[in-house]
């Protein structure tokens, strides 16, 4: 017999085979409809669990194995709390990877890096690109990129959105699949997008990234411009921006060289002009 | 079933033929008790990751990736330890961890921990202290509560942060709280010298150090990584039973201690997990200090219990836990000083509350 | 101690004992690779001393 916590869901999110465990059926049924089922039997990369507690101000928590990384939340937000646990997994285990905290995203078989810290805009760049121009996402949250041959690989998962920027992408004509907004979240209010495929794009195969773009969301700047700067430069800032530099040591340090030093690398202070910024970062993939 | 864990802890070899879900089973349960690591490392020296299915290579080599890098920070702590030290002229014994490491024991490969564990003559502790201030450390708990909790009835100081790493040292004096009425001398423990990274460094001898592994695991209150200390005993004995005399000097040292029982207990549970093989001549020596029956019948089912290895479901049994926690504390001291302790631990944390 | 240059002629220094990378700039390196070759007895080991010198000295744009 199936006790109630012990019943799961085993899907595929970007590159990595998850099996939760979860009691709240609201999140089953989200889970299902943005990400892939797995036959039950399929081998897993991260068993996590989600399951509610209390009776008053009920509260959700997250649990990779016996490792609860986050404080709990209220039962609403079990949705971006998963996301969140799941992003953890990956950038605290996946050590084959260089893991740069950025948006990844191809087009022509090229792939642009952008960087970026909270509220940089480069997730609602990143899903205008998707949805109004014809990109393909890698990733959202972190750009894996492969410690051998320096090619940065696919992991595609929602975008997350925050605050202002949940309406600005919900009037794009295409975005018909974002999650229900939850607010009060330490981020503000957050929803998920889901990014529409373009081409079919193989998840198995690495991509060379031609640039790093580090946008920074200036709404008084007059006019956009890609700023570039020198890979010494943007090399310290993408340590910065990794999670596991420290740890891959030698390898983190090659890995990182042969990433920057094929590519270009700009600053770009944006105002949050869509047309604009495609034009210039189509320059980039020429 | 048996989980896999167990199973290959006792013998790589019996992963012949595992389905791919058993491989998994067994990452994921590596993932849970903080052992895959040390699961990384059987398997190179087994040379398994042929039969491992490819898709879940890249836990095996992230987890020695990961390793590599603790393993170079306990190197750095060691050198800094040593350097601190050596300027007031005493050499600590590194225990538990970085003992295993250090004398390059199968136990130490892979083995995951948070702090540098040493000791110091008792005799030596106030020149250790001042020196490890000199040298960037300074202890963590301010508190004079817990000022006076270590340094009155404990066996060991408040932790030390290195103030350039941020790396944990526990500096002891002997192994367990002397208020316990139980603590040994640490001169009753043999030493040996052992050649690590370019300095000589000082731990127990292989008796010493799974006496101290045994009576650490009996001793103990927190059983949240109860499995990796049992398989801890484990794959020490397994390791020493090849060593001439090794039995014969365990018993000796746990008569010479007052820890038979633990030893008895401790091996009693490692067999119980992973079948550990342990001469019949000696067993029942060690068998002969166990508790009565009645007293041994509830041991079992608290300690297979709290030692078992636990996956993402497990939420172990709060009566085990807390009788854990009661006993732990029960061993280490006195009723009465127990009940002040406590007392003391809830009527700070209700005043900390308040004052948040 | 590992080094590599940049497209851009900046000197990337990864220091393995301490686990930390440097970010020498293009002029600084320039005047390094000068001094390199004006003196045949400058080999990497006074090199590499020069270097955690000029770290210590703060003329080294960043460090980890």
């Amino acid at each position: 017999m199936t006790r109630d916590h012990e019943a799961f869901v085993t899907y595929r999110a970007g590159r990595f085979n998850f099996r939760l465990f979860t009691s709240i059926s609201r999140l089953k049924e989200t889970v299902s409809q943005i990400y892939a089922p797995l036959d039950p039997d399929n081998i897993v990369d991260f068993e996590i669990a989600v399951q509610p507690q209390r009776w008053y101000r009920p509260q959700v928590t997250f649990k990779f194995q016996q490792t609860e990384p986050f404080l709990p939340l209220p039962a609403n937000q079990a949705y971006p709390l998963l996301e969140w646990g799941m992003n953890w997994c990956v950038t605290q285990h996946c050590h084959q990877y260089l893991i740069i905290h950025a948006a990844v995203l191809e087009k022509n078989n090229k792939v642009i890096i952008l960087p970026g810290s909270p509220g940089s805009g480069k997730s609602t760049l990143s899903a205008a690109l998707c949805l109004l121009d014809g990109w393909n996402l890698l990733s959202d949250e972190m750009a894996l990129v492969d410690t051998t041959s320096g090619l940065v690989f696919p992991s595609p998962r929602p975008i997350s959105l925050k605050n202002a920027s949940i309406d600005i992408v919900s009037q794009f004509p295409c975005a018909k699949q974002i999650t229900p907004s939850v607010k009060d979240t330490t981020k503000g209010t957050v929803a998920h997008l889901v990014a529409p495929c373009h081409r079919s794009f193989s998840i198995d195969q690495g991509y060379p990234a031609v640039a790093v773009v580090f946008p920074t969301y200036t709404p008084t700047s007059t006019c956009n411009r890609l700023n570039p700067i020198t890979v010494g430069n943007s090399f310290m800032r993408l340590i910065e921006n990794s999670f596991n530099y420290h740890i891959l040591r030698q390898v983190g340090f090659d890995a990182l060289g042969q990433l920057a030093n094929a590519c270009g690398h700009y600053t770009y202070p944006n105002n949050g002009n869509f047309s604009e910024s495609f034009a210039l970062l189509n320059e980039l993939i020429r | 079933m048996t989980k896999e864990i167990c199973q290959f802890l006792q013998d790589p070899h019996c992963t012949s033929g595992w389905s791919p879900k058993r491989w998994s089973n067994l990452i994921q349960q590596g993932y849970a008790n903080r052992s895959l690591a040390q699961i990384a490392e059987l398997i190179s020296q087994y040379q398994l990751m042929g039969s491992i299915p490819p898709d879940l290579h890249w836990h095996i080599n992230a987890a020695r990736t990961y390793h590599e890098s603790h393993k170079h920070g306990v190197v750095q702590e060691i050198h800094a330890l040593y350097r601190a030290l050596g300027f007031a002229q005493i050499t600590p014994i590194l225990l538990k961890g970085a003992a295993y490491l250090a004398a390059g024991l199968n136990v130490g490969k892979g083995r995951v921990f948070s702090d540098i564990d040493a000791a110091v003559k008792r005799e030596q502790l106030t020149p250790a202290e001042q020196s490890l201030h000199w040298h960037g450390w300074s202890n963590m708990n301010k508190d004079d509560y817990d000022q006076h909790y270590y340094r009155v009835w404990m066996h060991e100081l408040p932790p030390f942060v290195n103030g350039a790493s941020g790396g944990v040292l526990d500096l002891h004096h002997t192994i367990v709280p002397p208020i316990s009425g139980r603590a040994p001398a640490l001169r009753d423990f043999s030493t040996q010298q052992v050649e690590f990274k370019g300095l000589t460094l000082t731990t127990f001898t292989p008796a010493a150090m799974l006496l101290h592994s045994a009576v650490h695991l009996m001793f103990e209150e927190d059983f949240s990584k109860g499995f990796r200390d049992i398989s801890d005993i484990h794959l020490l004995a397994s390791e020493f039973t090849e060593l001439d005399g090794f039995w014969s000097e365990l018993i000796e040292q746990a008569q010479t201690t007052g820890f038979e029982r633990e030893v008895g207990l401790a091996l009693r549970y490692s067999q119980h997990f992973f079948a550990t093989k342990i001469p019949t001549k000696y067993s029942t020596s060690f068998n002969k200090h166990l508790p009565s029956r009645l007293i041994l019948w509830v041991y079992d089912i608290l300690f297979t219990e709290l030692l078992k290895p636990v996956d993402c479901l497990t939420t172990k049994s709060r009566i085990a836990s807390y009788t854990a926690l009661i006993r732990g504390h029960l061993k280490k001291m006195p009723l009465h000083v127990l009940l002040y302790h406590t007392w003391h631990k809830i009527t700070v944390s209700r005043t900390k509350k308040e004052k948040e | 101690m590992s080094t590599l240059t940049t497209i851009d002629g900046e000197l990337l220094i990864f220091n393995s004992q301490l686990n930390k990378t440097s970010l020498i700039s293009a002029e600084l390196n320039e005047v390094l690779n000068n001094l390199q070759e004006a003196s045949e007895e400058l080999d990497t080991e006074t090199f590499n001393l020069a270097i955690s010198e000029l770290t210590k000295q703060g003329l080294v744009i960043s460090t980890t």
